[in-house]
């Protein structure tokens, strides 16, 4: 037979059955999300980190414009260098099985089945690509749309264009996301590249670094000097080297995306626990309430501090474990199909679903720990009071006494006697008043946050689409005549005007930094990389908000070309000042500029100027059209491909103003759908919370409900208390929520914005949704009164008054 | 005789914001191993404070209880609640039976909380106390299904697990009717009988006939002490 005093524990729970599911229900819940988070994210950590390991990483990139494999083996006898390995990357365009042309990185490679860094695996159909086939990475089929052995059709940025057949798939799993960025990365011969009149070169040198002394790994510091080294031994050489990159050591290159992604959910997760953790607290205070002759009873039969405290901590645990038992394996079953949906996005194969004991640990530890440490205060305060407090008739206690707060209220409003006995009521039980307030003004802020931030990701699309007044962007391999291009590009159906502009490589000297950060500056040691776009000094083509500063200016006498900066650029040098003279070295030389704005934009980091008047030859048209509506858009660009093969001129790329912006759109569905998913989580946790809340309140006073009916109070005027009551907390959550949404909103639009654009959000206020959030609150109450209320409605008098 | 409980000098009184009342005023009391004292007196007189500064619940303003040698009044809460368990046994007058443990289980709870019982004797005991009571028979019910002489008889019995000398009961019988009243003193007696000292408050005047010495309270003194029962009309004299 078991002891009573565990039979007590599971009594009680089972006796208060319904308010113990909603706790459990609760418990399960936040360890739920806490599990599928940690579940998943302890999987795609690891397995992610062990693909990307497989594939040998890079950890220095250089872009050299053209060198032979004989510098392949010269870097190989470089002291630092443990692998070398190079290949040919060439940008074009490939037709998608739509129709559509899209933006294609082709990559040629000598030997396949000899590749040293950035592995390369095979996926599916034949391997290696033959003469005249091509392998597409397999994340990027979906954006091409071609099945195997079907032809594609790709141009080069330098004219060359071919029909390929796609003999299969490839696994590539350093690279960004395909489908993100809206890209196709193919795999070609050097014998095809021949086949296509290419020239066979390399462009492209991957450098892997030597372990130190101590056999440990090189970090970036130390990768630093080898690549600055590597550098200079490179331009002694007589290797034009357009910049590099290094890898964080070990580092997959969407590390940083799936790490901001898990603290979003991670902190969802959190608030999950401490809203179950409330949620307990109420509901073990509520159970005390009810148990305090009890525990005195026990306390007169010899019933120790500890002995009453172990009762109702058991009976914690209990619920906690009941919790668990839903959550766990439900979270375990989640969280591999989250894995398995997140896999083909993220680019990488899994080889275990192990979940870490130390996860596990967690799970348990806050499904039972959370709860047990929110029960602490209201069992430790019940379980010390005396006999004397708990049982007899004559504590001190009983007389209830109202405060400044309530006064005013009841002052101002000039309630009836009953809808002030309903205030005063919601009020009676401080500590469970001010919880249930700050759990339901806590959903409110979060909900009205969500579309807060909705709102805020949207304008900042639109922004971005009204930043361009142009509605498609040629770009050119190299300058082209303008007047020529122009006469062509007239007769484009739709098109309305024509604006030449220039777009090149630039680097902007950092003359802030010393001597020695220039050892630990990423991108060549004192040079921000970034990309200079030069504009017609009457240009109207750009629009975009301006942060500090001001736009160029159509002056021509200023002593000083003029430029204006992205935010990105002062994210990387923000020493940077307006007005400060600037060093940008451009095509070889170093030109001098005065900063005069900065603006915003959502993308890499680019500078504007309109100082080379001359736009005659230019490598880049800005066209207008008739309507930049997105369909619009679509035709012209692809009327534009149409003209392009008539007249045979060759271009980079056509993108439309839409383009990215629809990526960017993507990125923000993503965000949005997720934070809802939490939001909903949290506000049904948050719900079970409240409803057990007024459960309590009402039954509590079942008695003076009885005594209410005993002189005279009708059902209906007990309801009325009753949502009376429902509707001051509502409203009053309400209010709080409106206030605490403002903070939060702009906590998380700051750090969403430089998760997902690199720098933060403008938060915009989305009105409708702070009126819509008002019902709601008052419903949540309101439909949390409906059962206790007609539960005592019901309630014979005789039965209410003798209620314990 | 053996003294088991004296008291001496004991006061109470309570504050509020208003006013300070007295509701016990310098008491001296010896109750013997082996007494039946009656605590009697009018409602609000002070016998029910009384008896539970006698059994430690509530603590005297000033004065001193001593129980079995051990003086109550400066112990900790918590180790006179443990104490209490092993050597008083409480009757209440709303029985105060745990609602979700059976008549077994509730006489098994307080072993269970002072341990002086072994694990494996406990059960049997608890069956044995129930037969006692004559009340074997519900012995799994829980008791919500009992009647009020019922539950009254079980929380006796209870108040026997843990085998302790004295037995305080706060009137016992204020909620039962007259017969059921009459069986509850007779378990009294028979306790009596056995060598248990029974301390009981109570309004109803028919307690004495059982007691061996009856206590008359009046507004928080002793008024009368008699080693028989009062007739109603000293009673009356009395208040």
């Amino acid at each position: 037979m078991l002891n009573t005093l565990w039979l007590k524990t599971w009594r009680d729970v089972w006796q208060s059955r319904g308010r113990s599911a909603l706790v459990v229900l609760s418990i399960a819940l936040s360890t739920f999300t806490l599990g599928v988070i940690l579940n998943s994210y302890s999987i795609l950590s690891r397995e992610m980190s062990n693909d990307f390991l497989k594939s040998n990483p890079t950890a220095i990139s250089f872009n050299i414009e053209k060198f032979s494999a004989e510098l392949i083996e010269k870097v190989q006898q470089q002291p630092a260098t443990e692998q070398v390995d190079a290949r040919r990357l060439i940008f074009g365009e490939i037709k998608t099985i739509a129709g559509e042309w899209k933006p294609l990185l082709l990559f040629v490679l000598n030997d396949y089945n000899d590749i040293k860094l950035d592995i390369l695996r095979a996926d599916q159909g034949s391997w290696p690509p033959q003469k005249d086939q091509i392998l597409i990475e397999r994340q990027a089929v979906t954006v091409l749309g071609a099945d195997i052995n079907e032809k594609v059709q790709l141009k080069t940025s330098a004219g060359l264009s071919a029909t390929l057949t796609m003999a299969g798939t490839a696994h590539d799993v350093g690279l960004a996301q395909a489908e993100w960025e809206n890209v196709v990365y193919g795999y070609i011969s050097a014998q095809t590249l021949m086949n296509m009149g290419g020239e066979v070169y390399f462009n492209q040198l991957k450098v892997s670094v030597k372990k130190t002394a101590n056999e440990q790994s090189p970090n970036k510091q130390q990768m630093s000097l080898v690549a600055r080294e590597l550098k200079l031994w490179l331009i002694d050489n007589h290797y034009q080297v357009s910049n590099f990159k290094i890898a964080p050591p070990g580092e997959h290159p969407h590390a940083n995306i799936t790490g901001g992604m898990f603290m979003i959910q991670k902190v969802f997760a959190v608030l999950c626990c401490i809203l179950s953790a409330v949620l307990v607290f109420n509901l073990i205070s509520a159970t005390l309430s009810k148990h305090l002759s009890q525990i005195g009873v026990m306390k007169s039969l010899g019933a120790s501090i500890n002995q009453i405290s172990h009762i109702y901590y058991r009976g914690v645990i209990l619920l906690g474990l009941m919790g668990m038992l839903l959550s766990m394996p439900l979270a375990l079953y989640v969280a591999t199909w989250y894995v398995d949906m997140l896999m083909p996005m993220m680019n990488f194969n899994i080889e275990s679903y192990h979940i870490p004991f130390w996860v596990l640990v967690v799970q348990v530890v806050v499904g039972i720990g959370i709860p047990l440490l929110a029960a602490f205060v209201p069992i430790k305060r019940a379980s010390r009071l005396t006999i004397r407090e708990t049982l007899l008739e004559y504590n001190e206690h009983t007389e209830y006494q109202d405060t400044a707060f309530e006064r005013l209220i009841v002052k101002f409003t000039h309630f009836s006697p009953a809808t002030s006995l309903a205030i005063r009521n919601s009020l009676r039980n401080r500590e469970r008043f001010i919880l249930t307030v700050s759990v339901l003004a806590f959903s409110v802020a979060l909900l009205i946050a969500t579309f807060n931030i909705t709102r805020t990701m949207d304008n900042a699309i639109a922004v971005e689409q009204a930043s361009k007044n142009w509605g498609v962007e040629v770009k050119f391999k190299q300058n082209v005549s303008m007047k020529k291009t122009f006469n062509m590009l007239n007769g484009v159906k739709n098109t309305t005007s024509l604006e030449a502009f220039s777009r090149s490589r630039a680097a902007i000297i950092d003359d802030h930094i010393d001597a020695g950060e220039q050892v630990t500056k990423n991108l060549e040691s004192h040079k921000l990389l970034v990309t200079l776009t030069n504009l017609q000094p009457t240009s109207s083509m750009l629009n975009m908000p301006i942060i500090n500063g001001r736009w160029l200016s159509n002056d021509n006498s200023a002593e000083l070309p003029e430029v204006v900066v992205s935010q990105m650029v002062i994210k990387h040098m923000p020493e940077l000042t307006i007005g400060e003279s600037v060093n940008i070295e451009t095509k070889g030389k170093v030109v001098l500029f005065k900063l005069v704005g900065i603006v915003r934009n959502i993308g890499s980091a680019s500078i504007y100027t309109s100082s080379n008047a001359n736009l005659s030859k230019a490598n880049g048209v800005y066209i207008t059209a008739n309507s930049h509506s997105k369909s619009s858009l679509k035709q012209l660009k692809n009327d534009l491909y149409k003209l392009a093969e008539q007249q045979d001129f060759a271009f980079s790329y056509i993108n439309t103003a839409w383009q990215s912006v629809d990526v960017v759109e993507d990125h923000f569905e993503i965000v949005f759908y997720l934070m809802m998913l939490l939001t909903i989580i949290i506000i049904f946790i948050a719900s079970n919370g409240i409803m057990l809340t007024m459960m309590t309140n009402i039954i509590e006073r079942t008695r003076e409900t009885g005594v209410l009916k005993a002189i005279g109070a009708a059902n209906s005027e007990l309801a009325k208390m009753i949502f009376a009551e429902a509707v001051f907390i509502g409203f009053l959550a309400w209010c709080v929520g409106c206030i605490v949404t403002l903070p939060l909103s702009l906590v998380v639009a700051y750090f969403l914005g430089i998760l997902l654009i690199q720098t933060p959000f403008e938060l915009v206020l989305n009105p409708l949704i702070f009126v819509y959030t008002l019902p709601i609150s008052i419903a949540v109450t309101t439909i949390a009164s409906l059962i206790p209320m007609q539960k005592i409605m019901k309630m014979p008098v005789r039965e209410a008054l003798i209620h314990e | 005789m053996k003294k088991i409980i004296t008291s001496t000098g004991i006061s109470k009184s309570y504050h509020t914001q208003e006013q300070q009342f007295s509701v016990l005023n310098n008491i001296d009391l010896n109750i013997y191993q082996g007494d039946f004292v009656s605590i009697i007196g009018k409602s609000g007189s002070g016998k029910s404070t009384l008896l539970n500064i006698l059994s430690g619940i509530d603590q005297p303003t000033s004065g001193q209880v001593l129980v079995n040698c051990t003086d109550i009044s400066h112990m900790s809460a918590n180790k006179l609640d443990i104490w209490r368990g092993k050597n008083i046994g409480l009757v209440f007058q709303f029985f105060q039976l745990i609602p979700t443990l059976t008549v077994l289980e509730n006489i098994i709870l307080p072993m269970d909380f002072c341990q002086v019982i072994p694990a494996n004797k406990r059960r049997s005991r608890a069956e044995k106390l129930l037969a006692k009571v004559g009340l074997v028979a519900k012995a799994n019910k829980f008791p919500s299904i009992l009647s009020g002489g019922e539950k009254q008889r079980v929380a006796i019995a209870r108040a026997l697990a843990n085998d302790p000398d004295i037995i305080l009961a706060d009137e016992p019988t204020g909620n039962l009717d007259s017969i059921t009243a009459k069986t509850i003193f007779d378990l009294f007696s028979q306790l009596n009988a056995q060598g248990k000292t029974v301390v009981l408050v109570s309004h109803d005047p028919d307690c004495q006939k059982y007691s061996s010495r009856t206590i008359h309270i009046v507004d928080g003194e002793i008024k009368h002490m008699s080693s028989r029962p009062l007739s109603t009309k000293e009673v009356r004299e009395h208040a």
